[in-house]
């Protein structure tokens, strides 16, 4: 361990001091022992003594304890304990002699066993009954005696004797030994003080001798050090001889020298070597120093530089300008920053020049140094940026879009004039905003504020278009519509340093989109939701039933009348008709209830939560306020009906087709149980049965459709008066080919009338007979009986149709007769009408089928100007039989005549109904007696 | 049939001697004698057990070794707060060995009947002694019966020379006791306590009481010059004076080695030393018939005295 040069000195101080001290105490300690062991005795009985004079002190100050301790037992008489007391005063004091005497004076205890002068009388002191404590000294004898009691109740007394000789004697003795020892100590104490200073003063001078050599050589070549250092002679070595603070100091110092030659070395290089300009001038604008580049800048060396001023080296404005500037910070007495403006070979150069003062010891400043940057392309730089800038706010300003940026923080940095607009937010108040704060956007439908994804688009640097149906609050509250999309800003290094909020007003454009979407989803005659909305809501209602176990209902509305209104008053009719039909229906139903229009004069309603008989209840209301309702237009009035189906939707409705077609199949058992009425869909009911079995004719029909499945069959229809007649009757029939079984009409009309399909039928029949006919021979004298359905008469193209097929075959109209029943021609009396008046213009016949089925059948005559009656074969086939049964086919057959037209008999399935049938003037006739329909193939008249 | 009868009783037997087996081992048990020896002392100063100790420690500590020689073990010294205290312990064979004064030893053994003294002590010098009944010698009273109406100083409750048998004395010859009082005017013996026998000196002396009753040994014990202003006006028949008694339970053997011990000890020098140490015994003797006719009187006397109840 190296010792330091104070513990050196301090350890080397110590040691010669505690060793005179050591010798001076142990001289004293000689002569204290000698004379001690002299006195020894002497002193051990003074001490002793000494303690005999404390114990007293001790009686005394105790006195009180005393009295108080024998207080009891002298007034219990008890003499044991007053003894025990005594026993035990004895033990601690030099007591000669301590007697209880009674208040007479009369000793009762000496506290001994023998207790030898009892009953001895003593007189009590008269200075004792004064007072309750007394204490007497002589020669030999303390006494103290005090009273047991008090004055007042006084009990006896207690004399103490102590022996007081002993004692006086022992301090008399200790006093006359102590005075002798202290003289022999002080003789002693004289002649260690003066070893001890001749001790020291040897002391001091080995202690100033090591100290000069020690410590004022190395201060001397440290001081000469120093003077070389301050001349510049940094590279002068001072010898370090110890490892004490001494030579640390010199070590200090030699690396001090050598950093400091070092840094100068250091500074001188960036001076030189800097790029920028270094100069130092004196308070007079004199130069003291300046770069390399300052001298190959201006052309001017070190050497010739001092001395000179601005004035000697640039222009004079030049040089009152950096004049000027320096003595505003020599004045200021603060570093400042100026911008200077020099000629140089290639031009004038900007530079931004800091300017300092230097300072001496005292804090005066002595010179000025300026260290200059040229920012020449800086400056360059600084105007392209400007002009980018100016160009850019131009473009942000010239959009029709709201734009906002912001920093990587989100703090907005620039906002556009559109989204200062859009926002409300003045720009001086946007700027440095939060965009959370500035662009709050909610959700147009929950009204729910909806975070902008900023920290998300700048973590993962990605386009994000935003939210739809968002609304954006301005700052006064307004809301507007918007769409919009945020982008992250890319720095050249690809780090993102903030986004760009891009979002435009779309409030008008979705205000259409809304438009579009209610006329997408709603009826415009009646503003009910249609069919396709109806059909969605549905299929909600299912969904719903399915997850929550819930029931719904629909209700399938069919008017009754509709088709009348409309034929009879026209299309506006019809139309206003639906829509007070439809704020009717509204006002039975439910709020929350779902009412649509599902075409023509059908109406669907959606009962949400709703058990069925509840439904069914809902359901006769509407009836009944139908009944009750009166549809005036001019001057008719029109009573209207209505067919309610009803269908409910639980967890067992598979899907939307199956509650469609099961509302529509109870309407259509409402209509066929004899309209009017309600009708719940029952999957176990007969009918219920049967029309879905219609139902399941859709897909056949297509298929026969798309595979030519249908086949044309031929049956004769001969004449049974004039058998000479040169016509010959043809009815073609439709068939339907299944692999190899041949279906009848009569198992696939009534799904296809249903389904719509017949219109398409009746074209393909009429297609395919012309053909046929085109292909035959050319005998003329062939008619050929074509059936209409009561839809195709209906069907406003089909007269175009048949039209356009009979050119296109060539057909002659007279081959051919159109046979509609009597059911669909009174169905749609007018289109039939309007169809034969037509039809028979042109030259094609009409027959009359069914003819007697229908309640009314004569009655409609009148009104369809047809060429044949072909008389229901429910009659014909017992007119043999049943007189009633002949009487209807004699009516027939004679109305018919007697209106110029001729009368076909149907099911004639023997000889007999034949030959009844000529008598009866029947003209022709048909059947299987007569002819079983065949492939019309295979047909050959 | 015979065998069918045999076998019902022999099960009644064999139920019957179940029945009886925990009665009949707990009679057993309760006739096995105690082998370890529990010494109990009545500790006269309440609160300093320090004194017992001091009085029997050494005693004790001398038979526990002597008896452990023998594989006697002992049991840790007892001390009792007074007489009743010491009488549960004997009912509980808490203690089967203890020294006491006449009264004591007899007032456990008539409430016990578990314990009878078996041996004698010699004790401060005295192997009987006697209660004597003292007053000032110019003092009127001459007899027992002059003291009535009159004050008499007893010890302590718990001595038998200084308190116990005077009063049986002097309820034996018809003289009515009763404390002192403030006022006291009827014809019976006024007695208090004076606590020690020389504070009973000194309050005959100092007029504080008419009488006062102790031991002959502490009478010839007083100084010639207070004696001689006193005067013995009666004195009881002789008393033993220290007796030991052991339990009826403490097996035989234990019981017989432990006297033997004791009846030896004065002639061991560690067994002198340990007898005279505060306890101030120096020899054992057997109770002899005399001594036993001296126990029937004084305990036909305190009784009769109703002083011992």
């Amino acid at each position: 361990v190296k010792l330091r040069l104070a513990t050196k000195y301090t350890l080397c101080i110590s040691l010669l001091l505690i060793l005179v001290v050591s010798l001076v105490l142990l001289g004293l300690a000689a002569l204290g022992k000698h004379h001690l062991d002299q006195f020894r005795s002497e002193l051990t009985q003074a001490l002793t003594t000494a303690k005999t004079i404390d114990n007293e002190r001790v009686l005394q100050a105790n006195a009180k304890y005393l009295h108080r301790r024998l207080f009891n037992p002298m007034y219990n008489l008890d003499i044991s304990s007053l003894n025990e007391e005594i026993k035990l005063v004895r033990q601690l004091l030099p007591v000669t002699e301590f007697l209880i005497l009674d208040r007479q004076g009369t000793i009762l205890t000496d506290g001994t066993k023998e207790n030898k002068r009892y009953g001895e009388a003593l007189s009590i002191p008269n200075l004792l009954k004064q007072q309750t404590t007394q204490f007497l000294e002589n020669k030999n004898t303390l006494k103290l005696n005090l009273i047991i009691g008090s004055k007042d109740f006084l009990l006896g007394y207690a004399l103490i004797s102590l022996n007081n000789q002993a004692l006086l004697d022992s301090i008399g003795i200790l006093n006359k030994d102590m005075s002798r020892m202290n003289d022999r100590l002080l003789h002693s104490l004289l002649l260690a003080f003066l070893g001890t200073m001749i001790l020291t003063i040897l002391l001091g001078v080995l202690l100033s001798r090591s100290l000069s050599r020690f410590l004022s050589r190395p201060l001397t070549e440290m001081s000469k050090a120093a003077e070389r250092y301050a001349q510049g002679q940094l590279t002068y070595p001072l010898p370090v001889r110890t490892e004490d603070e001494l030579g640390e100091l010199a070590y200090s110092l030699n690396k001090m020298a050598a950093d400091l030659h070092k840094s100068e070395g250091q500074i001188r290089a960036i001076v030189n070597n800097s790029t920028t300009v270094i100069n130092i001038k004196d308070r007079n604008g004199r130069y003291l120093l300046i770069n390399k580049r300052f001298q190959e800048l201006f052309l001017i060396g070190q050497t010739c530089i001092k001395g000179k001023t601005d004035y000697d080296l640039f222009s004079e404005q030049t040089a009152a300008l950096l004049q000027r500037n320096d003595q505003t910070v020599l004045a200021s007495n603060l570093p400042m920053q100026f911008e200077e403006s020099f000629i140089q070979n290639d031009g004038q150069h900007t530079y931004i020049s800091d300017k300092f003062p230097l300072y001496l010891a005292d804090g005066t400043a002595y010179a000025i140094c300026s260290i200059s940057t040229d920012i020449t392309q800086r400056k360059n730089w600084e105007n392209q940026l400007r002009k980018s800038e100016e160009n850019l706010s131009t473009t942000l300003n010239s959009i029709g879009d709201g734009v906002i940026t912001t920093d990587a923080d989100g703090v907005i940095t620039r906002i556009n004039p559109v989204a200062v607009e859009l926002t409300g937010w003045a720009t001086e108040d946007a700027v440095g905003q939060s965009i959370h704060k500035v662009v709050q956007i909610i959700d147009e439908t929950s009204h729910i504020a909806i975070p902008l994804p900023v920290e998300r688009c700048i973590e993962e640097g990605i386009v994000i278009g935003l939210a739809n149906h968002t609304l954006l609050i301005r700052r006064d509250g307004k809301k507007i519509a918007i769409e919009d999309s945020m982008a992250p800003i890319r720095h050249e290094k690809n780090d993102i340093s903030g986004i760009v909020l891009v979002f435009h007003d779309v409030t008008k454009a979705r205000h259409l989109a809304a438009k579009l979407s209610y006329q997408a989803s709603h009826d415009a005659l009646t503003g009910l939701i249609n069919r396709h909305e109806f059909a969605h809501r549905i299929e909600a209602a299912q969904r719903n039933a399915k997850d929550r176990n819930s029931q719904h209902v629909m209700l399938y509305i069919d008017l009754d009348q509709f088709k009348i209104v409309n034929d009879t008053s026209g299309h506006v009719a019809g139309d206003e008709l639906l829509k007070q039909i439809a704020s009717l229906l509204k006002e039975s139903l439910r709020e929350g209830d779902t009412l649509a229009r599902l075409g023509g004069d059908e109406f669907g309603v959606l009962l949400e939560n709703c058990p069925l008989e509840k439904a069914a209840k809902i359901a006769e209301q509407i009836r009944l306020k139908l009944m009750e309702f009166h549809f005036i237009w001019q001057d008719l009035s029109f009573n209207i009906n209505c067919s309610i189906g009803i269908a409910p939707i639980n967890q067992t409705s598979s899907n939307l087709s199956e509650v469609l077609s099961a509302a529509d199949l109870a309407c259509i058992a409402a209509k066929d149980g004899g309209r009017n009425r309600i009708h719940i869909a029952d999957t176990h009911d007969q009918g219920f049965i049967q029309r879905k079995g219609e139902m399941r004719w859709l897909p056949r029909l297509q298929n026969a459709f798309k595979n030519d499945n249908f086949h044309l069959y031929a049956q004769k229809i001969i004449a049974c008066t004039d058998k000479s007649h040169p016509i010959k009757h043809i009815e073609l029939l439709l068939r339907l080919q299944e692999n190899d079984l041949i279906i009848p009409p009569g198992a696939f009309i009534p799904a296809a009338e249903r389904y719509n399909f017949m219109p398409q039928i009746d074209n393909w029949v009429i297609s395919r007979v012309f053909s046929y006919i085109q292909q035959q021979s050319t005998d003329e004298n062939i008619k050929y009986a074509i059936n209409l359905s009561g839809a195709s008469i209906s069907d406003p193209t089909l007269v175009k149709y048949i039209f356009s097929q009979s050119d296109k075959f060539k057909i002659a109209p007279e081959k051919i007769c159109f046979e509609i029943t009597e059911t669909a021609a009174i169905a749609n009396l007018t289109n039939a009408s309007n169809l034969i008046k037509i039809l028979k213009s042109e030259g094609f016949s009409f027959a009359l089928d069914d003819f007697g089925s229908g309640l009314s059948s004569f009655a409609y005559l009148k009104n369809l100007p047809v060429d044949y009656l072909k008389i229901d074969g429910m009659f014909v086939k017992d007119i043999v039989n049943d007189p009633l049964d002949y009487t209807m086919v004699k009516s027939i057959n004679d109305i018919g005549h007697s209106m110029g037209i001729k009368t076909i008999a149907e099911y004639v399935e023997n000889a007999e109904i034949l030959d009844q049938l000529t008598i009866l003037g029947v003209d022709y006739a048909q059947g299987f007696y007569i002819h079983k329909p065949e492939p019309i193939r295979n047909f050959d008249f | 049939m015979l065998a069918r009868i045999c076998r019902r009783w022999l099960l009644l037997t064999f139920y019957f001697f179940l029945l009886f087996l925990p009665t009949l081992f707990g009679t057993l048990h309760a006739k096995e004698k105690t082998t370890q020896i529990k010494f109990g002392v009545i500790n006269k100063r309440q609160n300093h057990p320090d004194v017992v100790f001091q009085q029997y420690g050494k005693f004790y500590a001398y038979l526990t070794r002597r008896l452990a020689e023998q594989d006697i073990d002992t049991a840790p010294l007892i001390i009792t707060q007074n007489v009743q205290e010491m009488e549960n312990a004997v009912r509980t064979n808490t203690v089967n060995m203890f020294m006491e004064g006449l009264m004591p030893s007899l007032a456990l053994k008539y409430n016990t009947k578990l314990v009878n003294p078996s041996l004698l002590a010699w004790r401060k010098g005295q192997r009987q002694y006697y209660s004597v009944f003292f007053v000032r010698r110019d003092s009127s009273i001459a007899t027992l019966v002059d003291l009535r109406s009159h004050s008499i100083a007893f010890e302590k409750p718990g001595s038998t020379s200084a308190f116990q048998v005077p009063l049986a004395i002097l309820r034996q010859q018809n003289i009515t006791t009763s404390p002192a009082r403030f006022i006291n005017n009827d014809s019976s013996v006024h007695y208090q306590f004076a606590g020690t026998e020389l504070n009973q000196v000194y309050w005959v002396l100092r007029r504080k009481t008419n009488a006062a009753a102790f031991n002959d040994g502490d009478w010839n014990r007083l100084p010639e010059h207070i004696r001689k202003d006193l005067q013995i006006i009666y004195q009881s028949k002789p008393m033993v004076r220290w007796l030991v008694s052991f339990h009826q339970d403490l097996k035989p053997s234990t019981k017989a080695a432990v006297v033997k011990i004791l009846l030896h000890m004065h002639e061991d020098p560690q067994g002198i030393a340990a007898m005279q140490s505060k306890f101030r015994i120096s020899r054992f003797e057997n109770l002899n018939k005399k001594d036993q006719a001296n126990l029937d009187y004084w305990q036909k006397v305190l009784i009769n005295s109703e002083v011992l109840q």
